[in-house]
């Protein structure tokens, strides 16, 4: 509280990413209802379909704050959803064990990443890359092609919704409360005092490979809640579901305000964007843009949204 | 600061021909005849497309810490599909001008995007990246055609192809080490706020560096189509982007530091293990996984952070 205008340009910065996230998003869902008023009825079902990324994105902003980088958050999906899927098939691990098994992979996978990168101070963008390719080999070993189907309860709890509430709803609320709890916990002041300054956190005192290890750790967490997400709406296990989304998790966390040398970035901000980005994909095919062109389309308005956003911050 | 080049340095230019030269004797420990001279003609041959990435991702690699190119990959896979298309009624010379054209105008998007606006490297190479895979599969509207022309596939095989190599090796080595357009590199990479003080375009020199690394992409592309013949389907080029970028690291480049001695180095040491792979029959997916268990080893040994503790 001491340097208190330090703190309200924080805090305008902040706003400033919020703001421009969250119109980002609303702009997209707006042009898409106004192209294709049909959108309306099938948003709960887009809006499912962001949540998987919304959690990537959060996973990858959580290491983006430590001023590293995960290359890894799509092939671990990837693991977490096929591994489960097999231990249903072959082993017929059921109930809440099928679960809990998404987490326990993610959390495995973040502790791999994060003993590398945390302890053993490998380079985070190769270091990942690496273990990248060992997650996606492992998936095909372990399921060879697309493979099903996933328990039955599990899987109408994706179409019926939890007590009569979608599961998009389910997403987004937790994913608010996860944000909401990293906010006002001292952890996500670690990852920010780390990814500003190392040096400085290491002469205050903090343990900054700890720190960087639990950040990877979290993320992994992150990935287990988006892998499970995923395998509901699958209904399946997919060996190459999940490769796509690695840049598209980073590119979400970008407009989310963070940034490759660390110390900044939103979570509330990361949500929306990855939001927005989910939403970009149907607005695209509502606008009727020929198929054999959509992708260029696509990356095209990506781009220019980028490039606006980032002009408008003024990132010095 | 440029022309003191440290013992330490120096010796880690010879670091990856070490590991390539040990696992040339594995292989043939492992499998007797391995080590033969059609087989350093064929690592010698299929390393060009890679070297010629890695040239520009050396570059590009050298002006700073987070910058690098992960587009290059898909400037060959597209430079490849346009070119076979081209080549059905065009002559070559003529393809090569309309692919270098290629290359200038998404490198330069790329220079643009990371210098002007600010993106992150790696996000705006990879929004290029996804842009010309878009214009690809606009061009052939999903599947690509066309075949190398003989003329071409003189080019690329053995003796010629790897004499283009080793003499654009030598123009880029000297050009890093003896021009002003190297130095202002290497001093960009070392320290940006220095080289921007003393008057060192640096947002000029990276939109060139992007350009140059844009341009020796389509071009590997070129060469990619005279050694596969047929255009490759989209996607299986586009994974050179990423070994480009690790044969960089491999060969010892950072912001600053390094040469593109180094490069050539990392850049054989993943055409040999891509050979083991083949020659020793595995799967793709134990092929993938072993990919990335080699290289987190090797990483084990190397490009790990300084410690705080001093």
């Amino acid at each position: 509280m001491k340097n208190l205008k330090f703190q309200l340009i924080k805090e305008y910065m902040n706003l400033k990413i919020l703001f421009s996230s969250t119109v980002f998003m609303l702009s997209i869902i707006i042009s898409n209802i106004i192209v294709n008023p049909g959108t309306l009825i099938y948003i709960n079902s887009i809006m499912l379909l962001a949540i998987p990324l919304s959690f990537l994105a959060l996973a990858e902003l959580v290491v983006l704050t430590t001023g590293e980088i995960d290359m890894s958050v799509g092939a671990a999906l990837t693991l977490a959803n096929v591994v489960s899927v097999y231990a249903y098939l072959r082993h017929g691990v059921e109930d809440y064990r099928f679960v809990l098994i998404h987490l326990i992979i993610g959390f495995a996978i973040g502790l791999i990443n994060g003993i590398l990168v945390g302890l053993l101070r490998v380079n985070s963008f190769l270091g990942t890359l690496a273990t990248s390719s060992v997650w996606s080999g492992l998936s095909l070993i372990v399921l060879n092609k697309p493979e099903g189907p996933i328990p039955q309860w599990f899987y109408r709890l994706f179409i019926d919704g939890l007590w009569g509430v979608p599961m998009s709803i389910i997403g987004i609320l937790i994913l608010l409360a996860v944000w909401i709890i990293l906010r006002f916990n001292k952890i996500l002041l670690y990852f920010y005092a780390v990814g500003s300054n190392p040096y400085a956190s290491f002469i205050a005192g903090i343990n900054v490979n700890l720190v960087k290890l639990f950040a990877f750790t979290l993320n992994g967490l992150f990935v287990g809640i988006a892998a499970l997400f995923m395998t509901g709406i699958i209904a399946s296990g997919d060996p190459r579901i999940g490769l796509p989304f690695t840049l598209s998790a980073i590119l979400a966390a970008i407009i989310g305000g963070a940034r490759f040398t660390g110390g900044v970035g939103d979570g509330i901000a990361t949500i929306c964007a990855a939001i927005g980005l989910t939403f970009m994909r149907n607005l695209i095919f509502s606008l009727g843009v020929p198929f054999y062109q959509q992708d260029l389309v696509h990356s095209g308005i990506v781009l220019a949204l980028l490039a606006i956003i980032m002009f408008l911050r003024g990132v010095k | 600061m440029v022309d003191r080049v440290s013992l330490d340095l120096k010796l880690r230019l010879f670091v990856p021909y070490i590991i390539f030269v040990a696992l040339l004797l594995v292989g043939q420990l492992l499998a007797p005849g391995y080590l033969s001279l059609g087989l350093i003609q064929s690592i010698l041959t299929i390393a060009v497309p890679l070297g010629l990435m890695a040239m520009g991702e050396t570059m590009v690699l050298l002006l700073g810490g987070n910058e690098l190119d992960i587009s290059v990959g898909d400037q060959a896979s597209c430079a490849m599909i346009l070119s076979a298309l081209l080549l059905q009624s065009n002559p070559l010379w003529l393809t090569v001008l309309v692919v270098i054209a290629q290359g200038i105008v998404f490198g330069a998007l790329n220079g643009f995007g990371v210098r002007y606006l600010r993106i992150p490297p790696l996000i705006m190479t990879y929004i290029t990246g996804r842009i010309l895979y878009g214009l690809s599969i606009a061009i052939t509207r999903g599947t690509p055609s066309g075949l190398a022309p003989q003329e071409l596939i003189n080019i690329s095989s053995f003796p010629t192809i790897t004499m283009i190599w080793m003499v654009l090796s030598v123009v880029i080595v000297l050009i890093l080490a003896k021009t002003v357009f190297g130095r202002f590199i290497y001093a960009t990479g070392d320290n940006p706020v220095a080289a921007y003080n003393s008057g060192i375009p640096i947002k000029l020199m990276g939109v060139i560096v992007y350009t140059l690394s844009g341009v020796l992409g389509a071009i590997s592309g070129v060469f990619l189509l005279g050694i596969f013949i047929i255009p490759a389907q989209f996607g299986l080029v586009s994974s050179y982007s990423l070994q480009a970028v690790v044969a960089a690291i491999l060969g010892g480049v950072s912001a600053g530091r390094g040469s593109y001695i180094g490069t050539i180095g990392g850049v054989l040491v993943l055409t040999v293990l891509n050979s083991f792979f083949t020659i020793f029959n595995i799967p793709e997916a134990e092929r993938i996984m072993l990919y990335g268990i080699t290289l987190a080893i090797i990483l084990l040994f190397y490009g790990k952070r300084e410690k705080l503790r001093k």
